[in-house]
């Protein structure tokens, strides 16, 4: 099947056509993963030397927030000091955006021009009166060009997911690894960015055929998925599968660290859940000072939450990117069928 | 064999039927014309056969095959009157995606072709002159083999002494390899020249579809009394009359001359602009000549 596939795309020709036809793309896509990756490497080797070289390392005890605050506030305030001048949560958190942005770089800069240029410019009237449909220019050239990118946006996900397992703790002490910036800053997660913009850079360009509108919607879709990714889509998809848990406030049973609290609510013995700021809104309103276990206890009300363990992070990432790849694939497919049905002319 | 064929082809963008019910045939080893007023739909035509333009009605075929099918595309080239070529390559890189955009590809005929034009393969396409990216389309076209070429426009861009060459090198590509040519033009002196094939198309529709010799043939120059002009069309189909004083000058379909007018072979000029004057007139084959 694959060889079938790879036959009628007639990836060798295509490609070697890619090449004569978009030398800026090829090289500048590499040459851009490549050089964050050189740059991230570097960086994080002389963090590690620093961290080395003032014996931080106890402390930077990297999946475990709580080892290390016990390391920098009680038994090491020297430490602390010397850890204070090492925070610099502005570069570092720059740096982790512009990291995570050179998806959408890609997408804007080469992904969209390389298919809407050749419909403005009448470019595909060349190639379609070859000996090679429209079909095959579309994904032999798109193949290549995604494929190059994927692969060197793996290895700058490698270099980024090990520059930030130092860095985060310049995040004025480190990033849960439920955060955007743990979760972003990995190998898988910067393939499945870097595949959906192509794939929407592709979509956008077969369907708007202008450069320039083509670039503006790829700015806004893109931005869109971005957003969607960092707010409703985590709310949503860490809510899938949690484990609820009623808090006891003697034995003070908590999730352990690495832990993520999806949900929070308040209820009442076979009761609805309730909203835990209507509860607080309830209980700092009391006109004596208050006990606010007593008060729950005396409204029978019992605090309950939902969360999900740390073993669940490495599934629900999947799970996350696996999202972001089906929309990349069906945005391909989308082109596909729309160059079937609405050809040049 | 017919190498063109189509059967109530339209296209239609927006609101605007470019091309509409579309009977032509055009048969194999022929030079065929394609003339027509601005906006008569001769790309629009050209475009289709080529498979880079879809119908909205009806159905085309070249060489037997579906115009876009994979061996419509082995044996057609085309020549857009854009002249599409990547022009910000080098000439050698876009002869390098060439040849590996087809199944067939002659790299002696395109490097001599372009020898012979001086042209330096080391230039990008843009740097060249419209008349050389011109050439180079052409040659690109050509080196391919096809069967069936399809040139809109394409000595447009060319200076008078290029244009003599290149319909040369075309008659030659005809003579040697059994190559069959549609292509479109306003230039008529160029037609007359190597056309022996003529579709005129007017308002959409295929006008005049029949052998350069047959029409020739077939039609007269008539001069005459201008008072009399008004009932030679009870005589012999006319289809265009123009008075000029007191003689009028008739195109007729007709092989003699009625009495008191005298006749004169026709040109091609005077044959594609009197159809041209009046697009009601069709000569299409197995149809009589209508008003």
């Amino acid at each position: 099947m694959t060889a079938l596939m790879i036959k009628a795309i007639n990836v060798p020709r295509m490609t070697r056509v890619t090449w004569y036809k978009h030398r800026a793309s090829v090289l500048g896509i590499p040459g851009l993963f490549l050089l964050a990756a050189a740059m991230l490497f570097i960086d994080s080797v002389l963090q590690r030397h620093w961290i080395s070289s003032h014996h931080l390392t106890y402390c930077l005890a990297y999946a475990d927030n709580a080892t290390s605050s016990r390391c920098l506030t009680k038994d090491s305030p020297y430490l602390l000091g010397v850890f204070a001048g090492f925070v610099n949560y502005w570069r570092t958190e720059g740096t982790v955006v512009a990291v995570f942005l050179l998806a959408a770089v890609t997408g804007l800069f080469a992904g969209v021009p390389w298919v809407a240029r050749e419909f403005e410019g009448g470019g595909f009237r060349f190639t379609w009166t070859q000996s090679v449909s429209p079909l095959r220019w579309l994904l032999g050239t798109f193949g290549p060009l995604t494929l190059l990118a994927e692969v060197t946006a793996a290895i700058c996900g490698v270099a980024a997911h090990w520059w930030f397992q130092v860095a985060q703790w310049r995040l004025d002490g480190g990033t849960s690894p439920w955060g955007w910036e743990s979760l972003e800053m990995t190998p898988l997660s910067m393939v499945s960015w870097t595949l959906l913009a192509m794939a929407l850079a592709l979509l956008l360009g077969v369907t708007i055929r202008r450069v320039l509108p083509a670039m503006i919607a790829f700015a806004v879709t893109f931005g869109g998925c971005l957003v969607l990714a960092q707010t409703w889509l985590p709310e949503f998809l860490f809510r899938v599968g949690d484990i609820p848990l009623q808090l006891n406030y003697s034995t003070q049973e908590y999730p352990t660290g690495g832990s993520y609290v999806a949900q929070t609510w308040f209820a009442r013995p076979g009761g609805p859940k309730l909203n835990p700021m209507t509860v607080y809104g309830q209980m700092y309103n009391a006109p004596q000072p208050l006990d606010p276990v007593r008060w729950l206890t005396q409204h029978h009300l019992t605090e309950w939450i939902a969360y999900q363990p740390h073993s669940h992070l490495v599934w629900l990432a999947l799970a996350r990117n696996g999202i972001l790849v089906a929309v990349a694939t069906l945005a391909v497919l989308a082109s596909v069928w729309w160059l079937r049905k609405h050809p040049a002319e | 064999m017919n190498v063109i064929d189509t059967d109530g082809l339209g296209k239609r963008y927006r609101q605007t039927w470019a091309l509409r019910d579309c009977h032509l045939t055009v048969p194999a080893g022929h030079v065929a014309a394609l003339v027509g007023p601005n906006g008569a739909g001769k790309t629009t035509l050209l475009r289709i056969l080529a498979g880079v333009a879809t119908p909205t009605a009806g159905t085309a075929t070249v060489l037997g095959y579906t115009p876009g099918s994979q061996q419509a595309r082995n044996a057609v080239s085309a020549v857009d009157q854009t002249v599409p070529l990547y022009r910000h390559l080098r000439v050698r890189d876009l002869l390098a995606a060439a040849r590996a955009l087809n199944d067939q590809w002659d790299t002696d005929l395109a490097v001599q072709r372009l020898s012979s034009l001086n042209l330096t393969t080391s230039c990008k396409v843009r740097k060249l002159s419209g008349g050389q990216q011109a050439q180079l389309a052409l040659t690109l076209a050509l080196a391919r083999r096809p069967r069936l070429l399809l040139l809109d426009e394409p000595l447009a861009s060319l200076d008078p002494l290029a244009r003599q060459e290149v319909l040369g090198w075309l008659m030659t590509c005809v003579a040697e390899d059994g190559l069959s040519v549609m292509f479109s033009s306003h230039v008529i002196a160029e037609l007359e020249r190597v056309a022996t094939y003529l579709v005129v198309l007017s308002q959409g529709q295929v006008q005049v579809a029949a052998t350069v010799d047959s029409l020739l043939d077939s039609h007269l120059a008539l001069t005459g009394p201008a008072e009399e002009a008004d009932h030679l069309a009870g005589q012999v189909p006319v289809i265009t009359a123009q008075r000029a004083g007191r003689q009028a000058q008739v195109l007729a379909r007709t092989g003699a001359a009625p009495p008191g007018w005298a006749a004169r072979p026709v040109t091609m000029e005077e044959l594609v602009l009197g159809y041209l004057r009046e697009p009601s007139a069709r000569v299409l084959p197995r149809l009589e000549v209508a008003r």
